[in-house]
C-alpha cells in the first residue's frame, strides 16, 4: 500500500492528481472519488465551484458522497447537517436554534479545475501552483480499469500504437508520470490522457481533447479508450494467469 | 472465520432464527464468527443449535430458548436471562416477527440507528419524519445500573405516518421510550395508534454474524388489530431498506466508543449513553474501544 501511495508521485511526493472530468460532476451534485488511496467526496455547489472533502461526516461517520447539495452547502444524508463551502457546519436540523460550534467542520482538500478535468492535491502541505496542463479541454471519456496504475502506465508507454494507431503518437508528458499527450496527425488537435491510481488493483484514465474536438473525433477517441480498458484488463488477466 | 474471544459478546443471548421456520433440515448461519446449524430433532421435535466444526461435523448443542417467536442461543454463560418483555404475555397482543434483514454493518451501529430520532426526516422522509419538523426535543437518557440497561424516556417526534395503521399521513406527535436491554437488542415503546391507552412494543433482535455483518429481525408486540401481517411486513421493509443504505455507508462500520471519535449533539443523548455503557462493559466486538482499553483479538 505504501509503495502504491508514494512511488508514483514526482520528486517530493506532492502533486495534483486527476480525479475526474469536469463534466462528471454538474453543479449541485456530489460523488465519491479516490485520491492517493483516500476516499473523498467531490461536489459542486449551486454556483458550480468544486469542493473536495473527506468522505465522512464528523457526526456519525456517514459518507458525504451520499449527501445532497442545498444552495452552496453540502448536507449529510443521515441527519441533514449542513456544511458550507469552507467545510464549516452551519446547521444541525435536530436543533435549529443552536449556534453551531466552529469545531464542527470537515477536513478539506485542495481541488482545481483545469483542462476539462478536476484535480485533487496530494501532499502534506496546501497546494502550490496549478495542474500543469493547458487550460482548455473538451471531455472525451473516463475509463475505469481493474488493473493497477503501474500496469496501465506501462501499456501507455510501451504499446500506445495498439489503441491510438491512425490518430497520432501518444507520448508521456515530461516530468509527469501520469500525463500523456497525442497530437493528431493532421495537427488539428491534441488528445490528453491523465492517469488516476485508485487502488492496488484499479485505476482510471481521463481523456480530453484540445483544439479540434468535433463529435466524430470525440466518438472515435472514446472508442479507443474502450479498447485501452479492455486490452489492459485482458492483458492483466493473461499475465496473472501465467503467474499461477 | 472463527468464534470471537470477546467475553462480553460471548456471554449474551442472541436470536438466530424464527422458531416457526425451523425444520428438520439444518439451516446454516453464523454467530460471532462461528458457523452454526439450526434444526428440529426428528425424534423429540426440539429445536437444536449446533456449531459446525471444521470438516462439517456438528459440535455439542448450544443452549436453546424459544421466545418472542425466535430461537435464542448463547456460546457463553450469560449472567442475565433473555430480556423480559412484559407486553409479550398479554393475551390480546399480536406477536409479529417481521423477517430477517442482512446488513453489512456492526451490531452497535444498528442499535444506535434504532435509538436515533434525528434521522427520521432525512432517511424515512414522509414516513417517520419530514422537514421542516426536524426538532428533537429534550429527553432523558440513562444507564439503569440496577437492571443494567440503557433507557431513553420522554422522547417525542413529529411523524407523518409513524406506523402501518397511519394511512392518511396527516401526522402526529409520537411519544417513544427506547430501551437497550442487551448490547445487541434494542426496543421501543410507543403509544398504540389504535389503542391510545396502551403501548406497542417493538424489539430489534440482532444476530452479529461477524463484527461488520449482521442479520436483524424486528419483532412487534402490537395491540393493532387493523393492519394485516403483510402491511406490517411491508412497512418494516421500507423502513429497513432506508436504514440499510445509511448503515452500510458509515465509516468506520464498527462503533467508535472513544468520546472524541465522532461529534454528538443533544439529540444523541441516547447514543452517548449507549456508547458509555458499552465502553464500561468493555465490549470489543463490533466496536472500537478507546485507546488503551481492552486487547483486541
Ligand atoms: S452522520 Fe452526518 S449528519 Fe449525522
Ligand atoms: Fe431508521
Amino acid at each position: 500500500m505504501d509503495e502504491f501511495m508514494t512511488s508514483r508521485l514526482p520528486d517530493d511526493g506532492a502533486g495534483w492528481i486527476a480525479i475526474g472530468l469536469s463534466d462528471d460532476v454538474p453543479a449541485g451534485c456530489v460523488t465519491g472519488v479516490v485520491l492517493a488511496g483516500r476516499q473523498l467526496a467531490l461536489w459542486r455547489d449551486g454556483e458550480g465551484a468544486p469542493h473536495l472533502w473527506e468522505d465522512r461526516c464528523p457526526h456519525r461517520g456517514m459518507r458525504m458522497s451520499l449527501g445532497f447539495v442545498r444552495g452552496n452547502d453540502l448536507a449529510c444524508l443521515y441527519h441533514g447537517w449542513r456544511f458550507d463551502g469552507a467545510g464549516q457546519c452551519r446547521q444541525i436540523p435536530a436543533h435549529p436554534e443552536l449556534k453551531v460550534s466552529a469545531r464542527i467542520c470537515m477536513k478539506t482538500f485542495d481541488v482545481a479545475e483545469r483542462g476539462g478535468m478536476l484535480w485533487g492535491w496530494h501532499g502534506r502541505d496546501r497546494a502550490t501552483g496549478a495542474p500543469e496542463v493547458a487550460a482548455s479541454g473538451t471531455a472525451v471519456r473516463s475509463i475505469h480499469a481493474a488493473v493497477p496504475a503501474g500496469a496501465m502506465r506501462v501499456m501507455l508507454e510501451e504499446t500506445p500504437g495498439e489503441f491510438f494507431y491512425g490518430l497520432g503518437q501518444l507520448l508521456p508528458v515530461g516530468g509527469h508520470p501520469d500525463l500523456f499527450s497525442l497530437t493528431m496527425e493532421d495537427g488539428t488537435g491534441e488528445l490528453v490522457l491523465a492517469l488516476q491510481p485508485i487502488s492496488s488493483a484499479q485505476c482510471a484514465v481521463h481523456a480530453v481533447l484540445r483544439g479540434q474536438a468535433d463529435a466524430a473525433l470525440r466518438a472515435e477517441c472514446a472508442r479507443r479508450m474502450g479498447w485501452l480498458r479492455d486490452s489492459a484488463e485482458r492483458g492483466h488477466d493473461d499475465r496473472q494467469g501465467a503467474d499461477t | 472465520m472463527t468464534l470471537t474471544t470477546d467475553p462480553v459478546a460471548l456471554d449474551a443471548w442472541y436470536a438466530v432464527a424464527t422458531a416457526s421456520e425451523v425444520t428438520h433440515r439444518p439451516d446454516r448461519t453464523r454467530l460471532l464468527g462461528q458457523d452454526i446449524a439450526i434444526d428440529r430433532c426428528r425424534d423429540t421435535g426440539a429445536i437444536r443449535v449446533r456449531p459446525v466444526l471444521h470438516g462439517g461435523e456438528y459440535g455439542d448443542p448450544l443452549p436453546v430458548i424459544e421466545r418472542y417467536a425466535c430461537v435464542f442461543t448463547t456460546f457463553g454463560n450469560p449472567d442475565t436471562p433473555i430480556v423480559e418483555i412484559e407486553e409479550a404475555g398479554e393475551p390480546d397482543r399480536r406477536v409479529v416477527p417481521c423477517g430477517w434483514f442482512t446488513i453489512r454493518s456492526s451490531g452497535p451501529r444498528i442499535v444506535e440507528n434504532f435509538l436515533d430520532m434525528a434521522h427520521f426526516p432525512y432517511v424515512h422522509t414522509d414516513i417517520l419524519g419530514s422537514e421542516p419538523n426536524t426538532d428533537v426535543g429534550p429527553y432523558r437518557a440513562e444507564i439503569r445500573a440496577d437492571v443494567d440497561e440503557v433507557w431513553a424516556t420522554g422522547c417525542h417526534f413529529w411523524q407523518p405516518r409513524g406506523a402501518a395503521t397511519e394511512r392518511d399521513g396527516s401526522g402526529m406527535m409520537m411519544h417513544i421510550d427506547y430501551r437497550v436491554p442487551s448490547p445487541f437488542i434494542v426496543m421501543l415503546y410507543r403509544v398504540a395508534p389504535s389503542a391510545p391507552d396502551r403501548r406497542d412494543a417493538i424489539a430489534l433482535f440482532i444476530q452479529p454474524m461477524g463484527e461488520e455483518l449482521c442479520r436483524a429481525q424486528p419483532v412487534e408486540f402490537l395491540v393493532d388489530e387493523i393492519s394485516t401481517h403483510t402491511e406490517l411486513l411491508h412497512f418494516e421493509q421500507v423502513i429497513f431498506l432506508q436504514d440499510r443504505l445509511i448503515l452500510e455507508n458509515q465509516v468506520p462500520r464498527r462503533l467508535p466508543l472513544d468520546g472524541q471519535a465522532e461529534i454528538p449533539t443533544r439529540a444523541d443523548t441516547a447514543s452517548v449513553a449507549y456508547r458509555r455503557w458499552l465502553a464500561a462493559k468493555g465490549l470489543g466486538y463490533g466496536t472500537i474501544l478507546p485507546h488503551g482499553q481492552g486487547e483486541r483479538a
